[in-house]
């Protein structure tokens, strides 16, 4: 089974310890590989109003669950400085945020700026699917002002543009419900393609 | 039984007669699945348990314990913060390891022969307290389950 949801849903997240039931911290931004897609690990905030940030990192590969409601580590233990993956994805993107870039096409057409990313949790890890895209050439003819366009295996990324395959703007959504499927179809046809 | 019909029933020395206090928490041990002491208010200024083991009758009117030397001072940091209701379970929220929330946490059901936790309620979702896995300060944490209520369908 897997779930999707938005990253800045996942932003402001309690970090709750198993072992003693505590919220030791709380998701500040969601770190992805451009490369491969995946999410590589959080940086964090520490719990309360005035919530400041913290020094400290929490890696993937220390997370034990990410639901809809709290991110799960085994202990306090967890958070620490960042793993290998964090550290190699931090190297290739610098500071590049893909939220506000520019969404442009392998054909040239540009269908508008990054929103949000929708990342997909399941067995396997997380990893991004799609992204909330806002712009006049997504909205054409249809009600939402904000679509979910889907992502193929790696992504390429910079300062100010996403690139992805022109093929990705007939699998547009208006909505989560039935983006999945609408991935997977996606998929099918890049690999077909080449 | 479930914790708030016993909540504020004296507590009562069986040796004196005296009402020692009301009760007003439990310490519950996890991993045994048990409520092991209860914390008696009222009276005295300083927090005062009394162990499971020292009660005597645990009635419909009155929890009854050995004599007054059954109460005592919190033992441990956990005692210490159930007495000072840092690990209070009623509201707390109820969440499973997979980092879902599943309700408040409104009723605990316990056998007052034994101690032993047979359920956490929240509303109407009953989890039995097999699937406990701690109590902490922001949350009763329980294992994930098949029939857990399904997640909310995405906006």
């Amino acid at each position: 089974m897997s779930v999707l949801m938005r990253a800045r849903e996942i932003s402001g997240r309690p970090v709750v310890t198993l072992d003693a039931a505590e919220d030791v911290a709380e998701v500040k931004d969601v770190l992805f590989s451009y490369a491969s897609t995946r999410v590589v690990g959080f940086t964090l905030n520490r719990r309360g109003f005035l919530g400041s940030p913290m020094k400290e990192r929490l890696p993937w590969s220390r997370v034990a669950a990410l639901g809809r409601d709290a991110v799960m580590i085994e202990r306090r233990a967890e958070l620490g400085p960042a793993d290998d993956a964090m550290e190699e994805a931090a190297a290739a993107s610098g500071d590049r945020d893909v939220i506000g870039a520019t969404v442009m096409t392998d054909g040239g057409t540009s269908l508008g700026t990054v929103e949000d990313v929708i990342v997909q949790v399941g067995g396997e890890g997380a990893r991004v699917v799609g992204f909330e895209v806002h712009g006049p050439r997504v909205e054409r003819g249809r009600a939402a002002a904000t679509l979910l366009l889907p992502v193929a295996d790696t992504l390429a990324v910079s300062g100010e543009t996403l690139m992805v395959p022109a093929a990705a703007e007939e699998f547009v959504r208006d909505d989560l419900s039935g983006f999945g499927s609408a991935i997977e179809e996606f998929r099918r046809r890049l690999a077909e393609g080449r | 039984m479930r914790l708030s019909e016993a909540d504020g029933r004296p507590v009562v020395s069986r040796a004196s007669a005296e009402t020692l206090g009301a009760l007003k928490h439990v310490v519950i041990d996890v991993p045994a699945r048990r409520i092991v002491a209860l914390h008696v208010a009222g009276g005295k200024r300083h927090a005062r348990l009394v162990d499971w083991a020292s009660i005597t009758g645990f009635g419909p009117d009155g929890i009854v314990v050995e004599d007054d030397a059954a109460a005592r001072p919190p033992a441990d940091d956990r005692e210490s913060a159930v007495a000072a209701g840092r690990l209070d379970l009623d509201g707390r929220l109820l969440l499973s390891d997979a980092g879902d929330a599943l309700g408040a946490v409104t009723d605990v059901v316990f056998d007052e022969g034994t101690g032993a936790v047979t359920a956490v309620e929240a509303g109407e979702l009953s989890v039995d307290a097999a699937r406990l896995r701690a109590i902490g300060p922001y949350c009763v944490l329980v294992r994930a389950a098949p029939d857990d209520p399904p997640a909310p369908a995405p906006a």
